[in-house]
C-alpha cells in the first residue's frame, strides 16, 4: 500500500468523526464515522451542504465554522454545554443507559494561505464514557451531600437533645436539693409558727394587765403613785411600745406563713407531694384554675377562650397541669402592666393536646428567655415571686412526657404553649403497671 | 543629499525591524526616538522629512505626534507601524492624515511598495 | 544555560507580545465589533508562590488551556465577572446566561484570545504551538507547594471591551524547558 492509501484509509477508520468543509459550508470529505451513521458515503456527500443536512444545530455550526473562517483559530463544542450538536445514537445502544452519543467537537483551521482559511476539519469525538462516568460521580456527590446535610440536621437534632436532658438533669438535683431543704426547714416552722400564734395571745393578755394596774392605780389617786408610774413608763416608752408589739407579732406571723408558702412550693415542684393520676377534662381544670386567680385577674385583664370541641380526656395530675396554668395566667396578668387580654386557647389532635396562654404583656427579654425555666430567677420585686413557678410548671409537664415552649417579643407579649402527649397510663406509668 | 527620516518607536526591537526593513540602497540618515516628545523634537530639528511612527508610546504617544503634525507641520510624512491593527485606531490615525497605516510585524516587502507609491524611492 | 532575561530580550519579548496582543485584539473586535483596549504586556519570571497569588483575584473567572509543540506551556485567562452580559450579548449569546452558557461564553473568549495571542507570537518567532480544548478551573485550589518547577515565564496582557466594563487578562506561561528554546529564537532574531 502507498502511504497515500494508507492514510485514506487510516481517516476512514478513525474511532472520530472527521468532516471537512469549505467556507461556503459545503462538505469535501467526511470519514466512516459520519457515513455509517448517516448511511451517505463521502462520495455522495461532496458538494452537499452540512446547514441543510443538521438543520436543528445548524445555527450553532454555523456561528462556530464561521469563527473558525473569520479569525484562524480552533474553536471547541464541549459535551457539558452542546451535549448532542449532531444527533448520533448512543454507542452503546444494549447496555447504556443512554440513548443520544455525547460529543466534544474540535474545528480546526486545516488548509491556510497568506492567513486566510480555506477549509475548516471538524472532528467529533465520541465521549458517551466519560459524560456517563461524570454524571454518575456528580450525582453520586450530590447524593453525598444531601446525606452530609441530613447528618449534621442529625447532629443538630442531638445537640439540642442534649441541652434538654442537660436542663432536665439540673432541674432534677435542684429538685433533691429542695426536697431536702423543705423537709429540714419545715419543722423549725411549725414551732416558730405556734410559738408565735402564742407570743401573739400572751402579748394581748400582758396588755390588757398593764392596763388594769394603770386603772388601779389611778383610782387611789395617789398622787405620788401616779407620778412614778407616768415617769416609769416615759422611761420603757411604753407607749410605743404598746403599739409596735401587736404590728410585730402580726409582721412575724405573716412572714412565717409566707416562708411556708415557699417551702410548700419547694415541695411541690420536688414532688414530695404526690399527685394523683387520672383521666381529667383538661377545660375543666382550666376554668376552675380561672376562678382561683380571679382576684389577680378582674381589674385589668380581658380573658378570651378558644376552645375546641369535643376534646377528648388526657390521663395526667390534674392538680398538677393546674397549678401549671395557674402559674402561667398569674403570669400572664402580672406582665400587663396597665390594661391588657390573655388568650386561652384549647385544641388537640390525635397525639396531643396544645394549651397556649398568650398575654399582651411586656414580654421577656433575649437575655431573660434562657433563664426564665431556672429555679429562683425572678425579675418580680422581692417577696412578690418565689422564681419557682415556671420551673415548677416545667418540671411538671416533663413528668407528662410533654413540652413548654415559650415566644415572646419585649412590647407586645407572651406565649406560653403546653404540649401534652395523649399517651395511655401504661406510656406514662411504665413502673406503675410493672408486675411488682 | 541624503533624506532625513526619524524611526519613533520604544521598542528597541521594533526600531531595529524598521531599519532592516528600509531598502539598502536607500540614501538616508536615520534618526532614532523613543517616545513621542523625541519624535517631535526631531521634527522640529528638521530630521524627520519621512516620520515612522509607533501608536503606543509613553509621554506622548503616536496619536498625540499625529495630531500635532496635522496642525504644525503637514509636510512630514507619516508612515504608522501599529500593532494596534483595530479598524478604529486605523480610521483614526486616517482621519489624522498619516499617509499609510502599516501592521506589525513589518513586512519588508510591503514597506518598500508604500516608499515607492508615495515617490520616496 | 542562563534563562535570565537581559533588557534587550525583555523589551523584545514585550514588542512581539503587543503584537500578538494586538492581532488577538482585532480578531475579537471583528467578532464583536466593539473596540479594544490593550494594557502595555508584563513580562516577568514567576516562581510558584507568585504565580498562585498572581491568580487569585476576586471577581474573575479562570480558564487553562495547555499547548504543545517546539514550546510547551498553559495560557491562563481571567475574565471580569462584572460586564459578562454585555459581552454575552455582542457575542449573540442568549440572556441572562444561565451557568451553562456562561461557562461556554468563558472558553469561547479565553480560546479566541488565547489563541491569537499565541498563534502570532509563536508565528513571528517561528516557533509551533498547537492549543488543546481549554477548560474552567479554579485557582482557589491551587497550592504553590504541589509545582515541580521553580520558575516559569509568565506574559500577561491586559484586554478592555470600551463599551461595556469586561476586563480579561491573559497569561502566557512557558515550561522550564521551553525558556531557553525561546531565548534561543529571540537572541537570532536580535543580532
Amino acid at each position: 500500500m502507498t502511504t497515500q492509501s494508507v492514510l485514506e484509509n487510516l481517516t476512514a477508520k478513525l474511532p472520530l468523526g472527521v468532516c471537512v468543509l469549505n467556507d461556503q459550508m459545503e462538505v469535501l470529505y467526511w470519514n466512516d464515522f459520519f457515513a455509517d451513521r448517516l448511511n451517505i458515503s463521502s462520495d455522495d456527500v461532496k458538494g452537499q451542504n452540512l446547514l441543510t443536512l443538521f438543520p436543528n444545530e445548524a445555527k450553532y455550526l454555523k456561528k462556530k465554522i464561521n469563527s473558525v473562517f473569520v479569525l484562524n483559530n480552533a474553536s471547541f463544542s464541549y459535551w457539558e454545554h452542546r451535549p448532542h450538536v449532531f444527533l448520533f445514537s448512543s454507542s452503546r445502544p444494549i447496555t447504556g443507559e443512554e440513548t443520544l452519543m455525547y460529543q466534544n467537537i474540535e474545528f480546526l483551521p486545516l488548509d491556510v494561505t497568506d492567513n486566510k482559511v480555506k477549509t475548516v476539519c471538524m472532528i467529533v469525538q465520541d465521549v458517551t464514557e466519560l459524560a456517563s462516568y461524570y454524571q454518575g460521580q456528580k450525582e453520586l456527590s450530590e447524593q453525598l451531600s444531601q446525606e452530609h446535610n441530613a447528618l449534621q440536621e442529625l447532629n443538630r437534632k442531638l445537640e439540642e437533645a442534649q441541652n434538654q436532658l442537660l436542663q432536665a438533669d439540673k432541674m432534677a438535683a435542684i429538685g433533691q436539693l429542695a426536697a431536702g431543704v423543705a423537709h429540714e426547714i419545715n419543722n423549725p416552722i411549725g414551732f416558730i409558727n405556734s410559738n408565735l400564734q402564742s407570743l401573739e395571745d400572751y402579748a394581748v393578755k400582758l396588755l390588757k394587765l398593764v392596763n388594769f394596774y394603770e386603772k388601779v392605780v389611778h383610782k387611789t389617786q395617789n398622787k405620788t403613785f401616779i407620778a412614778l408610774q407616768k415617769d416609769m413608763q416615759e422611761r420603757m416608752k411604753y407607749q410605743f411600745i404598746r403599739e409596735d408589739m401587736p404590728e410585730l407579732v402580726a409582721e412575724s406571723i405573716d412572714g412565717i406563713n409566707r416562708v411556708s408558702e415557699i417551702v410548700k412550693s419547694l415541695k411541690a415542684f420536688s414532688h414530695v407531694d404526690s399527685s394523683e393520676w387520672q383521666y381529667a377534662d383538661i377545660v375543666e381544670g382550666i376554668e376552675s384554675t380561672l376562678k382561683i386567680a380571679n382576684n389577680e385577674l378582674k381589674y385589668n385583664v380581658e380573658i378570651h377562650r378558644e376552645y375546641q370541641q369535643q376534646l377528648p380526656k388526657l390521663f395526667c395530675q390534674p392538680m398538677q397541669l393546674n397549678q401549671v396554668f395557674l402559674n402561667l395566667i398569674v403570669n400572664g396578668a402580672q406582665a400587663i402592666v396597665d390594661k391588657g387580654h390573655i388568650y386561652i386557647t384549647v385544641s388537640a389532635t390525635d397525639n396531643d393536646y396544645q394549651v397556649a396562654i398568650k398575654d399582651t404583656g411586656c414580654g421577656i427579654s433575649k437575655s431573660a428567655m434562657n433563664k426564665i425555666f431556672e429555679p429562683f430567677y425572678t425579675t418580680k420585686p422581692v417577696g412578690q415571686g418565689t422564681g419557682l413557678g415556671l420551673s415548677l410548671s416545667y418540671s411538671i409537664v416533663q413528668k407528662h412526657k410533654g413540652n413548654l415552649v415559650v415566644t415572646s417579643e419585649p412590647n407586645v407579649g407572651t406565649t406560653f404553649t403546653v404540649i401534652l402527649p395523649i399517651l395511655t397510663p401504661e406510656q406514662l406509668l411504665p413502673e406503675a403497671s410493672a408486675p411488682a | 543629499m541624503p533624506i532625513p527620516v526619524t524611526i519613533a518607536d520604544d521598542s528597541m526591537m521594533s526600531r531595529k525591524a524598521v531599519r532592516r526593513a528600509l531598502p539598502a540602497d536607500w540614501d538616508i540618515e536615520i534618526t532614532e526616538a523613543t517616545n513621542g516628545k523625541e519624535a517631535l523634537a526631531a521634527v522640529e530639528a528638521g530630521k524627520a522629512e519621512v516620520l515612522f511612527l509607533d501608536l503606543t508610546m509613553p509621554e506622548l504617544d503616536g496619536f498625540g505626534v499625529l495630531r500635532y503634525l496635522h496642525e504644525h507641520h503637514a509636510k512630514t510624512i507619516v508612515i504608522v507601524i501599529s500593532a494596534d491593527i483595530q479598524p478604529e485606531a486605523k480610521k483614526l490615525v486616517d482621519s489624522l492624515g498619516a499617509f499609510r497605516f502599516l501592521h506589525k510585524p513589518l513586512n519588508a516587502e510591503q514597506l518598500s511598495q508604500v516608499l515607492f507609491d508615495v515617490g520616496l524611492i | 544555560m542562563n534563562n535570565a532575561l537581559g533588557d534587550e530580550q525583555r523589551d523584545a519579548l514585550q514588542e512581539l507580545m503587543n503584537i500578538s496582543m494586538g492581532q488577538a485584539a482585532n480578531s475579537l473586535a471583528r467578532l464583536i465589533e466593539a473596540k479594544i483596549t490593550l494594557s502595555i504586556p508584563k513580562i516577568s519570571s514567576v516562581t510558584p508562590s507568585e504565580f498562585v497569588a498572581m491568580l487569585s483575584s476576586e471577581g474573575m473567572w479562570h480558564t487553562r488551556q495547555s499547548f504543545l509543540g517546539s514550546v510547551k506551556g498553559e495560557v491562563v485567562s481571567l475574565q471580569s465577572r462584572l460586564g459578562c452580559e454585555a459581552i454575552a450579548e455582542l457575542m449573540e449569546y442568549q440572556l441572562p446566561l444561565s451557568d451553562t452558557t456562561r461557562e461556554e461564553l468563558l472558553l469561547e473568549l479565553s480560546n479566541i484570545l488565547a489563541g491569537a495571542c499565541l498563534s502570532g507570537f509563536a508565528e513571528q518567532l517561528a516557533l509551533t504551538a498547537k492549543l488543546s480544548m481549554p477548560t474552567v478551573f479554579d485557582p482557589e485550589k491551587l497550592s504553590p507547594d504541589h509545582y515541580r518547577w521553580a520558575n516559569t515565564l509568565s506574559m500577561e496582557v491586559e484586554f478592555k471591551i470600551e463599551s461595556s466594563q469586561f476586563d480579561s487578562k491573559i497569561v502566557i506561561c512557558l515550561e522550564e524547558d521551553s525558556i531557553s528554546t525561546l531565548l534561543n529564537r529571540l537572541n537570532s532574531l536580535l543580532e
